[in-house]
């Protein structure tokens, strides 16, 4: 412990702290930009946190000074309050007049700040008869002849007007996805964030560079036009899904605390806005499980055999994950389970089997998932999941996009009535809900395995080593012998998020030093529900709120076995037969095709 | 008195064996034969050698903090990207007498013990590029440079690392970016090169001008440099003398000669024109009207007004200060990084208003504003680029030179 003074009040500290971390941990104000808690040491670009100490000279940006022993830090005096001030304005004029139209209109950072500190608008703009309005906004402007528009990827868009060159998304594509798609380009004024020689976002479409914006330079492609065009004018039916982990965060788009469990209110909500059915995405999570356990199972059984199987099998319900070994590691494209997402696998679901037995034409049927995660707006328009001509998902929302619209209509969120899941694909087990989470998929794949394998029942459902944030968690599960199996067998599953951990383990099959069986991989940080599409500001603590409620929602649901799901149950019972057989495989798996560039 | 210029030959280069006939390489023979790294370090302390890059660090000191940094691999960079404008010291040095800077340099890694050492070049300094690649040539064949040079056990291996001319560049942390094929950006400070450089590793960044300086002083004491200039700011230097002077050009003398002497070492202001103003030490030095000429420009703590890279530029009533001042900012947005707010901001919207001050559309606006930015230029930006954009016009103001900024 150390013992400093802030503003001539002294706080205890300690080692390795830094002066802005000292401050927040005890509520003194100080404005940040360009730091992040989830980007480690900060780069001191914005100078908005500039403070004075007893051993520096002159201002000094707390996030990147460390706290020594009798250290003194003053975070307001006359000098401070000019420093933010003047820069804010600097920066605020090169942004400024977009406000209205703004898809982060009152989620802006730069915005929030600016009206904290009560910036003015005309700061640096020549106010003398000489210049017409044109002239001056010409003037304001004129830093603006870079704009680059990206919006060639169905997930991300990018429109570098609204940059602040705070370069958190250099950084978080960086350290956290080491998948670098951004960078600076050009210096000066003219200097901005992009692509290398500004070609097309090419990345893994995960979203994480949109949660860590403090504006809307980089936002997710919005559908929200697509879908109200839909939701207004078109006499087909409206088939609403949910994904596990956004009823749990949704919520804070309107203040909720984080981790408030809003699926009735966003059932009731959508239902408002013209949905004819709503279905749960748990459900098929549910499915994804059974058809995943099966999988292993059938993979575990030839590696006893002595066949040669790809291992580790890797889950595949994450889009960014699929396209990274797609784009990066095609030779790992074996590992990769076959099964669809559980978004994948229900859209194809009620395309066939709900529009069969409903007696409905599948092109009368408007697929539209509500998810985590910008990603899956790419998966949605992936080649493989459609059929005769017709993509399995129409249109894919991410958590802020309903928010947004929940807005945009009026409806008045937090005092919904609760609403209920449409039946036959509706229900959930809490299996599925703890997709939502890094270590969830792997925790209900375990619980159905063991189940499917030994066929006694499962005693202990909790499965704690692979949960929490670390980055990667690895455990190995025995699996005793029973009358349905022969000798008794051990699992070795790894659970990595983000995908500079799940790298970790793709070097370690590169080393041939894996000998794990079964990877669940994540691409954002601790799985859908830090996930691209979620709301935001985010870190650790508000993405640890929402774990908790996710996996105490899991405790206290009656069905904690996907494939003790009875709506499950009766899909196979009526249509799939059996899991992995010839309809499971032509309706809810998938494959992966070779997308590393070649370089000629 | 000179040091860095005595042997030098108009227009023309000192190769390998006209450097040797003028007792080139000897101080490295005692250096390798005689002295230990310490005893190296000790002497440079004793000279009081201090940078010419501008900042005017204690080169004894820089080499004793690597030289301490033991059992790792350590670099020594030599720093040549001179791209402040109205310098051609280090350039004029490169292109005529090459193995002075690497025979200092050679002396520099063996005291602090690196192996690896760059020459960071400005890579529109083609003509100092070729002179030092021969140099560099003729030492690995004369075993000046590769292993067991001489006959001892140190190896060093040298080479040329051409920058893209970037002003920014020259400030060593960029530089060591730039190296590592980063965006050449600054670095926070600490920690500095000297503990944290090149790949991470303990590295020494000496400006071409100092390294120049050191066979001098093995050869003849630190003592004895110690005692020529300015007490805390020793030895001779090279002025980059230009403008409305009679002879421009490159001059050496020693560092305490005041402003007016400098001008008579070029001969004296331009028949016919009269002395309006002097910027010492490129674009970010300070500016001097014909009243203060009394002043000595040195690195000295207490010293009015700092030496900085050497240019010495004379202004006559000819030169409109309003455009001197646009080209200025100019200059320092074009060679902004872009890294932090107030400087990428900042330097703009300070080119707009001088922009303004030059067409006659300065307004009240610009007269409330242009305060702001001069002191958020000064105070808050990342690397000391954004203070140096606004040394002069902070004189300008100060001295009254324009009246729109009275």
């Amino acid at each position: 412990m150390l013992y400093i003074k802030i503003n001539d009040k002294n706080y205890q500290a300690k080692k390795g702290q830094t002066v802005l971390e000292v401050c927040r941990e005890n509520k003194i104000f100080i404005p940040t930009l360009c730091q992040h808690d989830d980007l480690g040491p900060s780069e001191g670009v914005c100078r908005m946190c500039l403070v004075k100490t007893n051993k520096h000279r002159g201002l000094v940006t707390s996030c990147q000074t460390g706290i020594e022993e009798g250290l003194e830090v003053v975070t307001e005096d006359f000098d401070i309050e000019k420093a933010r001030r003047y820069n804010l304005e600097l920066l605020w004029t090169d942004h400024f007049g977009k406000c209205g139209s703004c898809t982060s209109n009152g989620n802006c950072e730069l915005q929030t700040l600016a009206g904290k500190l009560e910036i003015d608008v005309d700061d640096f703009v020549p106010t003398s008869q000489g210049f017409t309005m044109s002239e001056q906004l010409k003037i304001l402007k004129e830093s603006l002849k870079n704009r680059v528009v990206d919006d060639k990827n169905p997930s991300i868009m990018r429109d570098n007007q609204y940059c602040i060159e705070c370069r958190r998304c250099i950084k978080t594509c960086q350290l956290i996805q080491t998948v670098d798609a951004y960078g600076n380009n050009y210096r000066n004024i003219k200097t901005n964030v992009g692509t290398p020689s500004e070609i097309p976002l090419d990345c893994i479409y995960c979203g994480q560079c949109v949660t860590h914006c403090p504006t809307a330079a980089i936002v997710e492609k919005s559908n929200i036009k697509e879908l109200n065009e839909v939701l207004l004018n078109s006499d087909k039916i409206k088939i609403f899904q949910i994904a596990p982990s956004v009823r749990f965060t949704a919520g804070e788009a309107f203040g909720l605390e984080p981790g408030t469990l809003v699926e009735g209110k966003m059932i009731t909500a959508l239902r408002k806005m013209g949905a004819d059915l709503v279905f749960d995405t748990t459900f098929s999570a549910d499915l994804t499980i059974v058809e995943e356990a099966n999988e292993l199972i059938e993979k575990i059984k030839k590696k006893l055999k002595g066949e040669k199987v790809a291992f580790p099998m890797f889950t595949s319900c994450c889009p960014s994950w699929v396209l990274y070994i797609e784009k990066y590691y095609p030779e790992l494209i074996p590992n990769l389970s076959s099964c669809r997402s559980p978004q994948g696998m229900l859209s194809s679901v009620i395309k066939t089997y709900y529009a069969e037995t409903k007696k409905i034409m599948p092109e009368n049927i408007v697929n539209i998932s509500v998810m985590p995660c910008t990603s899956k707006k790419y998966e949605a328009q992936r080649p493989e999941l459609a059929r005769n001509g017709h993509q399995d998902t129409d249109i894919v929302i991410t958590a802020n996009e309903f928010a947004r619209m929940v807005k945009q209509k009026g409806i008045d969120f937090v005092d919904l009535k609760e609403g209920k899941f449409d039946k036959a694909l509706g229900k959930s087990s809490g299996a599925g809900i703890i997709f939502g989470s890094t270590g969830g998929v792997m925790e209900a794949a375990l619980r159905t395995a063991y189940e499917q394998i030994t066929c006694d029942e499962l005693g202990v459902l909790d499965f704690k080593e692979v949960r929490g944030a670390k980055g990667v968690k690895t455990t190995e599960i025995t699996i005793p012998k029973s009358h349905c199996l022969a000798k008794e067998i051990k699992i070795k599953v790894a659970v990595a998020h983000e995908i500079r951990n799940a790298k970790k383990i793709v070097e370690m099959i590169k080393e041939g030093d894996c000998d794990f069986d079964f990877v669940e991989v994540m691409a954002c940080p601790s799985g859908c529900l830090g996930g691209g599409g979620q709301p935001y500001p985010v870190n650790e603590k508000i993405r640890a709120k929402r774990r908790k409620a996710i996996y105490e929602r899991d405790k206290g649901l009656p069905i904690r076995k996907s494939h003790k799901n009875p709506e499950v149950k009766e899909l196979y019972e009526d249509f799939l037969q059996e899991p992995g057989g010839h309809l499971s495989e032509k309706f809810l798996h998938t494959k992966y095709f070779d997308k590393k560039k070649k370089i000629d | 008195m000179k040091i860095l210029t005595k042997n030098w030959k108009v227009n023309q280069t000192l190769r390998l064996g006209e450097y040797l006939k003028t007792g080139g390489y000897q101080a490295l023979k005692k250096v390798l034969k005689k002295m230990s790294p310490e005893k190296v370090i000790k002497e440079i302390d004793k000279s009081g050698l201090k940078g010419r890059g501008g900042g005017g660090f204690f080169v004894g000191q820089k080499w004793k903090i690597v030289f301490d940094k033991k059992k790792q691999q350590k670099y020594f960079i030599c720093n040549l990207d001179e791209s402040e404008p109205g310098n051609f010291k280090d350039k004029t040095l490169a292109e005529r007498s090459p193995h002075q800077i690497l025979e200092g340099m050679i002396i520099g890694a063996y005291a602090v013990g690196a192996n690896k050492a760059f020459i960071y070049l400005n890579g529109t300094f083609k003509e100092a590029g070729q002179e030092l690649e021969k140099a560099i040539e003729e030492c690995y064949r004369e075993n000046l440079l590769g292993e067991n040079i001489l006959g001892s056990k140190f190896d060093l291996n040298l080479e040329i690392f051409y920058g893209a001319g970037a002003y920014i560049c020259g400030e060593e942390s960029a530089l060591i970016n730039s190296i590592e094929g980063k965006r050449g950006e600054p670095r926070k400070k600490p920690p500095y090169p000297c503990d944290w450089g090149l790949f991470g590793k303990p590295t020494v960044v000496n400006n071409a001008e100092t390294l120049a300086n050191i066979s001098w002083i093995i050869e003849n004491s630190g003592n004895k440099f110690s005692k020529i200039g300015k007490i805390d700011s020793p030895g001779t230097k090279l002025f980059s003398i230009d403008g409305a002077v009679k002879n421009p050009g490159l001059y050496e003398a020693p560092m305490n000669n005041t402003v007016e002497n400098l001008i008579h070492l070029a001969g004296g202001v331009k028949k016919g024109l009269a002395l309006k103003f002097v910027q010492i030490g490129g674009s970010s030095g300070r500016v001097i009207p014909s009243g203060y000429l009394s002043e000595t420009p040195s690195y000295s703590s207490g010293s009015e007004i700092p030496i900085g890279s050497g240019s010495v530029l004379v202004f006559s009533e000819l030169d409109d200060i309003k455009k001197i001042l646009l080209s200025w900012i100019n200059f320092f947005q074009r060679e902004s990084c872009g890294k932090c707010v107030p400087c990428r901001e900042g330097t703009f919207r300070l080119k707009q208003i001088l922009e303004r001050l030059d067409n006659g559309n300065f307004d009240k606006n610009d007269r409330q504003d242009l305060p702001k930015l001069i002191w958020t230029l000064d105070n808050t930006t990342f690397c000391p680029l954004g203070k140096f954009s606004v040394v002069a016009i902070k004189d300008v103001i100060k001295y009254k030179m324009v009246r729109e900024l009275t």
